[in-house]
């Protein structure tokens, strides 16, 4: 069989052995050990390992950030994937290779995945405009809070290393037919002249109070029952926009309901993250999102001496005699733990937990570069419809993730559209149409020329005095009919299903991890013994992936006390200062690890007296 | 031992063994400080009424070797170059061994040239030959000649002008005309008009604003920070405290707030006092930290006089200005 | 050390700590002791220079080496390789990038660039960029504001031109960036009383309005931050705003003040239940100069306010105390 054509490999983008002569040799930047990965860069391992003590089945991002955890603590792991690429759930595929996956989501090859819609515009292909490999679509698309534990974790083990992050501050909240941008920050909170002086004083006040909520109980105990949006209007007097804006788009929560602690807890996590890095809340990886990073941590499991093998499928696994046996025939000897991705499961598997939430996902090709969206020097946006916002009258939200050409996910003048909502069946498809037109016909509009030459937006006066600029964004084009239709290259729908709930609150709680049912072997069933992981579940930001790989670890190992317990000191103990953003000829490039923008140190005290 | 105490041993432990550190890479990359550090442990150790705990003839003699006769003026350490602020250490070092006489006259008379020369048309000094003109220099300069018993007004009025220049409006002086103010440079400008008797030459609301703009320093943690929006450090309890003191209003911070911060400061194992609660600790917020408790009377420390951060034992036989 | 969190040394970590140590140190110091008596003895040639670029990479606070490097670079100036102060020049700023607040190095690129020849304007104008870069790392750096302001006056004397209007442009960039950045307050207040006095600000009694309205946008904005306070202060006190008002104007002002530092005050109030001792403070001071400058107080509110501040801010009450003695 020949493979479909796949795009350039993260090893092949950054190879182990840089040129010293290479502009992109820095020599701040500890040497790069990218290892080639079995089955992309290297043949497949001739032989799998006769007795490993941890077998994976399934290259998604937690079983990889599992896997890389493992191989540090010590524990031999085979890795295995029955796709002929990274990533499974959490892949990031080209067009060639998703008409494959969507013909064989339909074959019900994945479970948990279904009702797979691909069109493809004939502008894609051989001797067209575009080829497949110019574009990576992700599965499971994911933004990157910059205060995260996965953050953390890419740092310490130095995944992050083999990655290039871009940063995304655009956050669009989309309300009465128009975008507005997000006020969230102190400055865009004291520039905004719309805002009365009252609103800037409780934004700024209910901002102050949520980064430290946990610790001033008095002001919220009231509500811990009732939804935040009674909280928000009651406590800081806060009127509705500012309210959605909060749950919606700084919270990213999915329906009003939400209770106050839940939403306080997550409106947090986006506002620590504000100037970890520079300006933004969040990052993204370039070349494609959790695909990307999946196969960061493989490659650094290989480092740590995992075996990796793809095209290989699990048969059974025999939790008696230890032995598990693939498709190709051979066996393996397992000590341990077989852990397997539903998606994955064998047949006659009948252990698999119910994966009874359901989103609703539509990626899309659009031929038009969408830098409207974006913030300056940025290549990606969020936008939010909040419920009831759409034509469809919309229960949950809908969220967006919109990625231009500078991601190197798609090529120049074209742009990805990701949309999700947890809304079930028919209804779900329908709100994500609703929001697919909203966002066809904003960008029609505020692309259009007559907008282009309007420079009525805020202006602020050299002395900083400001003046009420005379339309926002879209506002005024409300009735404006778009001439043109905008060209959609490739859209994708396909329903997924997952064991996590999209949760409210980021807690490791939520992982309760699928256990198998011990001691009672089902007759017959291919996979008892098998810890099952969790399919990818609606929330937008990874924060799922180390919690939930931290709970598979703690349940292998009996504890998580050496979870990447690693120390990578350098001999010459050499800075460990590396650009996390993808800036290397920009004269100051970020620290990740010091951290110059967080607080600087103060210097006075070296003063000699 | 508890965290409310002050840890008098160790620290004293953990400042005899400062020239013990000749193992760790620190010891050598702060060697250009090293006449400083001098100081700052002598003068640590004579608050904790421990100043036998260094060699003194040992000291003296290293202090010699860091004198320049080519300029007369002190280097951190034997073959660096002079400079105002490490002969203002130099001084003090010999002034608290009461061991200024092992200077010759004309080996004085040139250190006080050497200060002298370093002023500028305006009244501001440079630190050394390069130009760099700070308030700091002006401070070490006037305190160096005034140990010395070498003021003179040609010198002094020119340097209060300087220095009033460097006065903002918000209460803070900053380290040249026109820079923001900074609590350091609270301490080097109230200083150095103390010690050449000009503390007159400020109005009454001038007073009372650089007393509100140093309170203000104080944050919730009972710590001081050196400007608006900054984190505490224990050095700020000296710099802020002694220009509190001068200008005789000391008491509008809160005490007990401030000596609680310095002492989750402490390493109360292996003795001295970082700048802010878990962090490294170094003998220069040892000191700061140490003289900060001082002033406020706590711990039974030996007062330190506030305009010249010496023991008032050594500075009460300075000959006051003007002469 | 500042910032520098304190370890627990295991014997492990220490043993590995030395015998690391052990390396760097007999490293540094035989380059240390050979860069030393290369200056003792007056050596001038470019292996001395470049021997000074090793010890500074190591250590840039090493004062007397950035010395000998300037007097070699004197004695060598007939005779200068191509480039050199371009590379001079990258170094500074690279190890700036690693040390952003060694006095030495600013001070060696300032020295630098005095010396370097080129035109006086476009060399300076060139070296704002770089402050612009440093103060967008950290807009607070102590240094780079002093440098700003250096390599301005610098411009302005090598173009015969004012560069206020721009400097307040980007002193309110950063205000608008981060009110609480005092940095860049404290060169508003530097920078108005010359705009006024040198005639730069167009129509004056719209522009103290407008300032007007931006304070009290910040006071609303974040009512816990010294910074704005401090600059109120300035601007209700300050000659050069308050006789460019008539009294009735001036009055007007303090009067619109007072209302927002009360309405924010009463907020504090149904929240939290404390009186918000920014707003306090600046009343109090409000109401002296109406009474001292204007005459014009009603029912004097003083003691109560210094009441309400002795207990919403017991930290500083031995100054209340002494307010309310005065």
């Amino acid at each position: 069989m020949n493979a479909p054509e796949r795009r350039a490999s993260m090893a092949e983008r950054r190879p182990s052995a840089l040129d010293a002569t290479s502009p992109f040799m820095d020599y701040r930047r500890p040497s790069l050990i990218v290892p080639h990965l079995a089955g992309i860069e290297d043949p497949l391992p001739e032989t799998t390992p006769e007795k490993v003590d941890v077998m994976i089945a399934g290259t998604g991002l937690v079983e990889s950030i599992l896997a890389a955890a493992l191989s540090w603590q010590g524990s031999n792991v085979l890795h295995i994937d029955s796709n002929s690429y990274y990533g499974d759930g959490s892949a990031t595929l080209t067009i060639d290779q998703l008409k494959q996956w969507v013909q064989d989501t339909n074959a019900g090859n994945f479970r948990g995945y279904e009702n797979a819609k691909l069109q493809v515009s004939s502008a894609i292909g051989v001797n067209s405009r575009f080829q497949s490999k110019d574009f990576g679509i992700d599965l499971s698309p994911r933004i990157l809070f910059a205060k995260s534990d996965l953050l953390t974790v890419l740092v310490k083990s130095r995944v992050h290393q083999y990655l290039e992050f871009q940063s995304l501050s655009n956050f669009h909240t989309y309300e009465n037919d128009s975008f507005e941008k997000l006020t969230n920050t102190k400055q865009e909170i004291f520039t905004n002249p719309s805002l009365p002086l009252m609103i800037k004083r409780n934004l700024m006040k209910f901002i102050k109070f949520v980064l430290e909520w946990e610790n001033q109980p008095e002001v919220w105990t009231d509500y811990a029952d009732k939804p935040v949006a009674t909280f928000l209007h009651e406590k800081f007097k806060l009127e509705r926009p500012q309210v959605f804006e909060l749950i919606f788009s700084i919270g990213l929560c999915y329906n009003i309901d939400v209770k106050t602690p839940a939403a306080l807890q997550r409106i947090r996590r986006f506002l620590m993250s504000f100037d970890v890095y520079g300006p933004f809340p969040v990052l993204y990886s370039k070349f494609g999102g959790p695909g990307e990073l999946s196969q960061g941590f493989c490659r650094s499991a290989a480092v740590a001496g995992a075996t990796y093998k793809l095209n290989s499928k699990l048969v059974s696994f025999d939790p008696t005699s230890k032995t598990a046996l693939f498709s190709d025939g051979s066996k393996v000897l397992v000590t341990e733990q077989v852990l397997m991705s539903p998606s994955q499961a064998p047949e006659n598997s009948q252990n698999v937990p119910e994966q009874k939430y359901e989103i609703q996902r539509l990626a899309c090709v659009v031929e038009k570069p969408c830098s409207e969206w974006f913030g300056e020097g940025e290549n990606a946006a969020v936008v939010v419809f909040p419920p009831n916002s759409l034509k469809s009258g919309n229960r949950q939200a809908v969220q967006s993730l919109i990625m231009g050409a500078g991601s190197e996910v798609c090529p120049q003048g074209t742009a990805l559209w990701y949309l999700s909502t947890t809304e079930v069946g028919v209804r779900g498809e329908m709100d994500l149409d609703a929001a697919l037109n909203a966002l066809e016909e904003s960008i029609m509009r505020e692309s259009s020329a007559d907008l282009e030459n309007d420079e009525s937006f805020i202006q602020v006066g050299v002395n900083g005095h400001l003046t009420l600029n005379s339309v926002k964004l879209g506002q005024s084009f409300k009735e404006y009919v778009p001439r043109e239709r905008l060209n959609f290259l490739a859209k994708l729908y396909f329903k997924q299903r997952t064991s996590t709930p999209a949760f409210e609150v980021v807690d490791s709680g939520i992982f309760d991890v699928n256990t198998t049912n011990k001691g009672k072997l089902i007759p017959g069933a291919s996979d008892n013994g098998v810890l099952y992981t969790s399919l990818p579940s609606a929330e937008i930001s990874y924060d799922e992936a180390i919690t939930a790989a931290r709970v598979l670890f703690q349940k292998i190992v009996g504890s998580d006390d050496d979870f990447f317990d690693l120390d990578f000191e350098d001999e010459d103990e050499r800075e460990d200062e590396s650009a996390i953003l993808d800036d290397e000829d920009d004269a100051m490039n970020m620290n990740l690890a010091g951290d110059m923008s967080a607080e600087p140190v103060e210097f006075a005290g070296e003063m000699e007296i | 031992m508890k965290t409310d105490e002050l840890a008098k041993s160790q620290h004293i432990q953990y400042i005899k063994a400062l020239d013990d550190k000749k193992d760790d890479y620190e010891y050598w990359l702060t060697e250009h400080l090293r006449l400083n550090g001098v100081y700052w442990g002598l003068t640590a150790l004579c608050m904790l009424n421990a100043k036998n705990t260094f060699d003194k003839d040992k000291i003296i003699d290293f202090v010699r070797s860091c004198y320049d006769s080519s300029t007369g003026g002190f280097a951190a350490f034997p073959d660096h170059d002079a400079h105002l602020v490490t002969t203002l250490s130099g001084i003090q070092i010999l002034a608290t061994y009461d061991a200024l006489n092992t200077l010759s006259e004309p080996e004085k008379l040139k250190t006080t040239e050497f200060i002298k020369s370093n002023q500028l048309a305006d009244g501001s000094f440079q630190g050394d030959r390069f130009g760099e003109v700070d308030a700091r220099f002006s401070y070490t300069a006037l305190s160096s000649l005034s140990i010395l018993g070498a003021l003179t007004r040609e010198v002094v009025d020119p340097a209060v002008e300087f220095i009033k220049k460097c006065y903002n409006f918000d209460g803070g002086f900053g380290l040249c005309p026109g820079a923001e103010s900074h609590a350091s440079m609270a301490f080097t400008c109230i200083g150095a008009l103390a010690i050449v008797n000009r503390l007159g030459d400020l109005s009454s609301a001038q007073i009372d604003q650089i007393g509100w703009w140093l309170c203000e320093r104080q944050v919730a943690e009972g710590g001081l920070n050196g400007r608006p929006s900054k984190l505490p450090d224990v050095c700020y309890s000296w710099w802020v405290l002694s220009a509190l003191a001068l200008i005789r209003k000391l008491e509008w911070i809160d005490f007990n707030g401030l000596r609680s911060f310095i002492l989750k400061c402490q390493d109360i194992e292996k003795g001295g006092i970082s700048d802010r609660p878990g962090n490294e600790v170094d003998v220069f917020h040892t000191i700061f930290g140490l003289a900060g408790l001082s002033l406020m009377g706590f711990d039974d420390l030996v007062s330190i006089d506030p305009a010249y951060c010496m023991p008032f034992s050594v500075t009460e036989k300075f000959k006051k200005y003007p002469y | 050390m500042h910032g520098v969190k304190r370890r627990q040394w295991t014997k492990e970590l220490l043993r590995q700590k030395r015998s690391n140590d052990a390396m760097k140190i007999s490293n540094y110091r035989a380059l240390t002791e050979e860069g030393l008596t290369l200056k003792r003895q007056g050596v001038i040639n470019w292996d001395a220079f470049d021997k000074t670029t090793e010890i500074l990479n190591l250590n840039p606070e090493f004062n007397a080496i950035w010395n000998y490097r300037r007097d070699l670079i004197k004695a060598l100036e007939n005779n200068l390789p191509d480039k050199f102060w371009g590379k001079e020049l990258s170094f500074t700023l690279e190890t700036l990038k690693r040390f952003p607040k060694v006095y030495w190095i600013w001070n060696h690129r300032f020295w630098s660039l005095k010396r370097c020849p080129g035109a006086e304007g476009s060399k300076w104008r060139q070296e704002l960029k770089m402050v612009d870069k440093i103060l967008s790392l950290d807009a607070r750096n102590f240094h780079g504001w002093h440098y700003r302001r250096t390599v301005v006056e610098r411009i302005e004397i090598a173009e015969q031109t004012s560069l206020n209007q721009q400097e307040l442009a980007f002193a309110t960039g950063k205000i608008n960036e981060n009110i609480s950045n005092f940095s860049a307050w404290h060169q508003r207040a530097n920078l108005l009383p010359k705009m006024f006095a040198n005639g730069q600000i167009e129509n004056e009694r719209q522009f103290l309005k407008q300032e007007l309205d931006y304070i009290i946008t910040a006071m609303f904005t974040d009512a816990e931050d010294q910074s704005v306070w401090f600059y109120i202060n300035w601007f209700i006190q300050e000659s050069c705003i308050t006789s460019r008002w008539t009294k009735q104007e001036y009055q007007n002002a303090l009067e619109q003040l007072a209302e927002s530092a009360v309405a924010i005050n009463e907020d504090e109030r149904e929240f939290s239940g404390k009186d918000n001792s920014w707003c306090l403070k600046i009343l109090v001071i409000i109401e002296t100069i109406k009474k001292q400058k204007l005459g014009c107080v009603e029912n004097e509110q003083r003691s109560e306010l210094l009441q309400r501040l002795i207990a919403v801010d017991p930290v500083r009450r031995e100054r209340y105390i002494y307010l309310l003695n005065e």
